[in-house]
């Protein structure tokens, strides 16, 4: 039978020789190699059964390593464990959003990392020998089945899984654990908004990846509560659409905006505005709920206060462009200059502020979350949930037709 | 910032979440298990208002009662059951369970015997087994179908046509008077 073969990709971590030696010891065939670039070229070469990588590799960084393994077909399956320094929850959750198998914090554990290895690969050996057909996940198109219904399915059989979804340029996950959302992630967003603005995709695709989850809880309420506030959620956000253009069309100040008065609130979405920013951008760059921000959009664009735009080939697919200046637009450099004085400060002391109240946050809701009822305690085995009025309603949809 | 903290905002924002709430949905959930999933579709198909996802693993779909009540079929493969994720999934809150196969092919039939036998006893659930007629229009009395596959007294037998989306409600209402029989 082949050995097991381990990549190992540091930059200096002291005991790496060591455990060399201790996983040839245990049979393994080990290779180790001191930057990124090397080690994806051996990670195709050698091919690896399971990667340990740092983080912080010269050349190309670890993130980047696990980004390219895990976009290739060839070497996604490969398992990949990333070992820092950092102990952080966020980076953590951060690498295996990316689709890390494990995190390992140095300084290394020899034992630990020998035993969690064993286990990784032993899940691969079992998973491999589950036929395709049964393999464990699924996938599809949001149009299909959008995240409320992921949710509510995964819920409903008590599940543990990593959702992944992606929506034209951005892609998130959602933890679930026990059927209970666990977190989400998805750029800088704090979960609860991270979740909501995954609610409002209707296109782009999914994977679900039925596994362990070890996050903590974000969350104090139950999945079944987030289900119906995201619903609600995207109806709200559906309804503001109407009465806008696409969120795709770029807009700017309108020349009405002169002599016009504004609420705080207004103001710093107009200082948003550079030459043309697409709507989209403006609601997702605004330091309010995407929904409160897509309220603020609805009412600029009512008052006449915006006025759409030719978009420009650089800004076809990112944010605005911070310094690109609307030419020939005097309403929109004049609110622009007037307001920018004093709002990119107090933007970055709202992200701090933002980051600080998530940890603080997070501390405080995983000891509420265990308080929380979860669907598991009223649903006994063989209790049904409808109650019988409910299932009369269904009966007489269903119609009288007798039994042949 | 939360919804609930939306009323924040200036004059100029409209009520929020948390002034248009309104009840949540209510759900009935029914597997829908055979080995064909030809015939799992179209019965399924014909029973609901949308498919909402249809997969090598899944066949889901949803049919409106009213604004707060729904109900879910899910078409599932039976020999899946011990390793299919999906059948985990939906398998704790069902209202009960739909046995299908296909009248005219033999070997369908032999693909879901252990199911007729085993669900019932394994979930405590009512279950209806159902014969689809839908490449063999004539049928056998139903009484001599029971004897013959000694179909539990906690089992409903009868036949559809799963293209026809009556005979499918018909199949469905079965399973409902089941359930609420048991309530009573």
């Amino acid at each position: 039978m082949d050995r097991k073969r381990i990549l190992i990709a540091v930059n200096n971590p002291p005991d790496i020789e060591k455990l060399r030696k201790m996983l040839a010891g245990a049979g393994y065939e080990v290779k180790v190699c001191e930057d990124g670039t090397k080690a994806l070229s051996l990670s195709r070469d050698f091919r690896p059964h399971l990667i340990l990588s740092e983080l912080n590799l010269s050349k190309v960084d670890g993130h980047h390593f696990l980004r390219e393994i895990k976009s290739q077909a060839a070497t996604r399956m490969i398992p990949f464990v990333l070992m820092s320094r950092h102990r952080s929850v966020d980076e953590r959750v951060h690498s295996i959003s990316l689709g890390a198998d494990d995190y390992i914090t140095l300084p290394l554990d020899l034992r630990e990392i020998m035993l969690r290895f064993e286990i990784i690969l032993k899940e691969v050996e079992t998973s491999e020998s589950i036929p395709r057909s049964e393999s464990k996940g699924f996938s599809g198109k949001l149009a299909d089945m959008n995240l409320a219904d992921l949710l509510q399915t995964l819920e409903i059989g008590g599940k543990s899984a990593a959702v992944r979804l992606e929506s034209g340029d951005d892609s998130g996950v959602v933890f679930i654990r026990g059927g209970q959302v666990a977190d989400a992630v998805l750029n800088e967003l704090e979960p609860l908004p991270a979740l909501f603005r995954m609610f409002t995709w209707s296109e782009g695709a999914f994977r679900v990846e039925m596994r362990e989850v070890d996050q903590t809880s974000e969350f104090e309420e139950t999945t079944e509560h987030l289900i119906e506030k995201g619903m609600l959620y995207r109806e709200s956000w559906e309804s503001l659409c109407q009465d806008l253009p696409s969120l795709d069309t770029a807009v700017t100040v309108s020349d009405s905006v002169k002599g016009a008065a504004f609420s705080p609130e207004e103001r710093s979405m107009l200082n948003l505005l550079n030459g043309g920013t697409r709507m989209l951008d403006l609601v997702t760059q605004a330091n309010y709920d995407d929904l409160q921000a897509l309220q603020l959009v609805s009412e600029l664009f009512k008052k006449g206060s915006l006025k759409e735009v030719a978009r420009k080939p650089a800004e076809q697919n990112g944010l605005s462009q911070p310094g690109a200046e609307s030419k020939g637009n005097s309403a929109g450099t004049y609110i622009d200059n007037l307001i920018s004085s004093f709002i990119n400060p107090k933007q970055q002391r709202l992200n701090v502020r933002k980051m600080e109240r998530r940890r603080s946050d997070r501390r405080g809701r995983s000891d509420r979350r265990r308080n929380s009822r979860r669907w598991d305690d009223f649903i006994a085995e063989g209790r049904i949930s409808l109650n019988k009025s409910e299932l009369l309603m269904i009966r007489e949809k269903l119609g009288s037709g007798k039994k042949r | 910032m939360t919804p609930a903290d939306s009323n924040t905002l200036g004059q100029g924002y409209r009520p929020g979440l948390e002034t248009i709430w309104r009840p949540r949905m209510r759900i009935g959930e029914i597997a829908v298990v055979g080995p064909d999933s030809a015939v799992k579709s179209s019965f399924i198909r014909s029973g609901c208002d949308e498919i909402v996802v249809q997969n090598q693993h899944l066949i889901f779909g949803r049919l409106r009662i009213n604004s707060q009540l729904m109900l879910h079929l899910y078409g599932l493969d039976y020999h899946d059951e011990q390793n299919n994720p999906s059948w985990d999934l939906v398998a704790k809150k069902l209202l009960g369970y739909i046995i299908l196969f296909d009248w005219s092919n033999p070997v369908s039939f032999a693909a879901i015997e252990s199911a007729v036998d085993a669900l019932p006893a394994r979930y405590r659930l009512p279950v209806v087994v159902a014969a689809s007629l839908d490449n063999n229009p004539e049928s056998l009395p139903s009484v001599l179908m029971n004897a013959d596959l000694n179909v539990s007294r906690s089992s409903e037998f009868t036949f559809c046509n799963t293209a026809e989306p009556e005979s499918v409600k018909r199949v469905l209402a079965t399973l409902v008077d089941s359930v609420i029989a048991k309530l009573d």
